[in-house]
């Protein structure tokens, strides 16, 4: 599943290009007749929770002056949901079209614990598991798992003993201190990787004038993104990086690539026009052929 | 939630249009018409990509001569821009579900950023088409429908909206579908039901849409049913799912 590259464990991808959890969905945009799956290295499910969630109340989305505001609120069916659905075969398409990298979340310590002994017989499936360690957008868990940092370090150590043989990566946003110490504490726990940045929180007003308390994405998040890159990586020379947050171009990906980036990672872009993922991959193609 | 990842693979096309002509409805609101035909049922919406905003831009169907029109009311930088560009148009369609009534008569009551949506229906099931707006219509483009489709009568203002649906309530129709913004819809839902419980009243509902496609969750509505989402589970959703009678 991956190789040792200078005492840091890689995933093996056809091109170190991700789609990100969330606005991708499940796969929805497999109903498009030409999505450029031949340009995706992986593909990464919207985080699946312990419970299902119904997500939050209307409006949920706002995009104005280059941000994004979401507050989907981790919509999903929970983890037997999906279980259930992997078992009847609703996901073999994908895993036909690129590799998976499953998303998971929790209210609790006791959820992250549970979900991560559910999902283990299936572990295998799935190219890395990431866990979702900075949603904004949820009351419990997420963001705020990491706000009593013993217990979160405990956590880290106890999924990594449960899933010991897995891809991990940490999701992390820069809110609860410093992100390349938390990275630090997620590689000294024994985890393979993190993904930089989440959303970072925000408020905006929307037309009508109602206001959205939720996560920011969008390309104002791109200089965020490479200065949280650029330190997690001076700090943690071992980790997997995967940059997340505001690529929407090939000339963004490759500086993140420049200052540590393993691979990177796009969402919101997709909502603009998903075949911009294939003007990236060939830079990025382009950008490692010529470094390597 | 179940069959969450039940969906059929390859079925959303994109197309790349460009205009032919652009009507104007009335001061801020437009017909596009496109050079080209798409494939949709009465009641589907299309993404409409631009240059200058991070999301594409939902906008209903319908036909001009058998070629794809939509209306667009300028509210924002996309909108804007649909109306302004001489380039090429890329759009995801179709999307949604198709809207279909019971067999009896029925009258279709649209604001103007919905006319496009509206004649397309009313022609397709032999329907009144009532257009709602706030300011007059330019004559020429009302006399272009009234032209093509004939049954068509607008009315003007607050005040004549309300007495139209009380004029409503007191004729033969079996359903109602009501698209334009959601004060509109949701006082079309009221006033009719309060009135009569023989209507059936239909509206088209409109959500800030991320991706169109079921993805992103972001078009979600509160029914009496739970979260639905406006572009997977609509758009078009029957009154009494979303809004209690007065």
């Amino acid at each position: 599943m991956e190789r040792t590259i200078g005492g840091r464990k890689k995933l093996k991808l056809s091109i170190p290009l991700i789609i990100a959890s969330g606005p991708a969905g499940f796969g929805e945009y497999g109903k498009l007749e030409d999505f450029p799956w031949e340009d995706v290295g992986a593909f990464t499910l919207k985080t699946v929770t312990f419970k299902g969630k119904e997500g939050n109340k209307p409006p949920r989305m706002y995009a104005k002056n280059g941000y994004i505001i979401n507050r989907i609120g981790l919509e999903n069916p929970g983890i037997n949901a999906f279980l259930e659905a992997l078992q009847a075969k609703e996901f073999d398409w994908l895993f036909e079209k690129t590799s998976v990298i499953l998303s998971l979340g929790g209210d609790s310590y006791e959820e992250y614990v549970e979900i991560s002994k559910l999902i283990k017989p299936y572990a295998n499936r799935f190219k890395a598991i990431e866990y979702n360690f900075s949603c904004p957008n949820v009351k419990h868990g997420g963001l705020s798992i990491i706000a009593s940092k013993d217990e979160w370090v405990k956590l880290l150590y106890e999924i990594r003993s449960i899933l010991d043989q897995e891809f991990l990566v940490a999701k992390l946003g820069i809110e609860g201190g410093f992100v390349e110490h938390q990275a630090k504490i997620v590689s000294d726990a024994g985890w393979d990787g993190v993904t930089v940045v989440n959303t970072v929180r925000g408020l905006m007003f929307n037309d009508e004038g109602e206001m959205i308390v939720g996560g920011l994405s969008g390309p104002n998040l791109f200089p965020i993104t490479l200065r949280a890159v650029f330190e997690v990586r001076k700090l943690n020379p071992k980790l997997y990086i995967i940059a997340s947050g505001g690529i929407y171009n090939g000339d963004d990906a490759i500086k993140l690539l420049k200052v540590g980036a393993d691979a990177v990672s796009v969402g919101s872009l997709l909502l603009k026009n998903e075949k911009v993922v294939s003007q990236i991959a060939h830079h990025v193609r382009e950008y490692l052929g010529n470094s390597s | 939630m179940g069959n969450f990842l039940k969906f059929e693979l390859g079925k959303i096309k994109r197309y790349t249009l460009s205009k032919t002509c652009l009507f104007e409805i009335n001061a801020d609101t437009f017909f596009v018409v496109f050079n080209e035909a798409v494939d949709f049922e009465p009641g589907q919406f299309a993404m409409v990509g631009t240059e200058t905003t991070l999301t594409r831009k939902p906008y209903t169907l319908g036909l001009w001569d058998g070629k794809l029109a939509i209306s667009v009311k300028v509210v924002g930088e996309g909108s804007r821009y649909i109306v302004e560009t001489g380039n090429s148009i890329e759009i995801l369609a179709p999307l949604g579900n198709p809207f279909r009534p019971p067999q009896n008569k029925g009258a279709v009551l649209v604001a103007p950023s919905c006319i496009a949506e509206g004649i397309h229906l009313a022609k397709t099931f032999e329907s009144d088409l009532y257009i709602c707006s706030k300011t007059p219509l330019k004559a020429e483009f009302l006399a272009e429908i009234v032209g093509k489709l004939g049954r068509t009568k607008c009315v003007v203002g607050d005040e004549a909206f309300i007495k139209l649906l009380d004029e409503i309530t007191e004729q033969s129709y079996s359903w109602i579908f009501v698209s334009g913004s959601k004060m509109m819809e949701e006082i079309a839902y009221k006033r009719v039901r309060a009135r009569s419980r023989e209507i059936e009243v239909y509206v088209s509902l409109n959500e800030y849409m991320g991706c169109g496609i079921g993805a992103c969750k972001s078009c979600a509505v509160e029914t009496f049913e739970g979260i639905k989402h406006v572009c997977t589970d609509g758009p078009v959703f029957r009154g009494d799912e979303v809004w209690k009678e007065q």
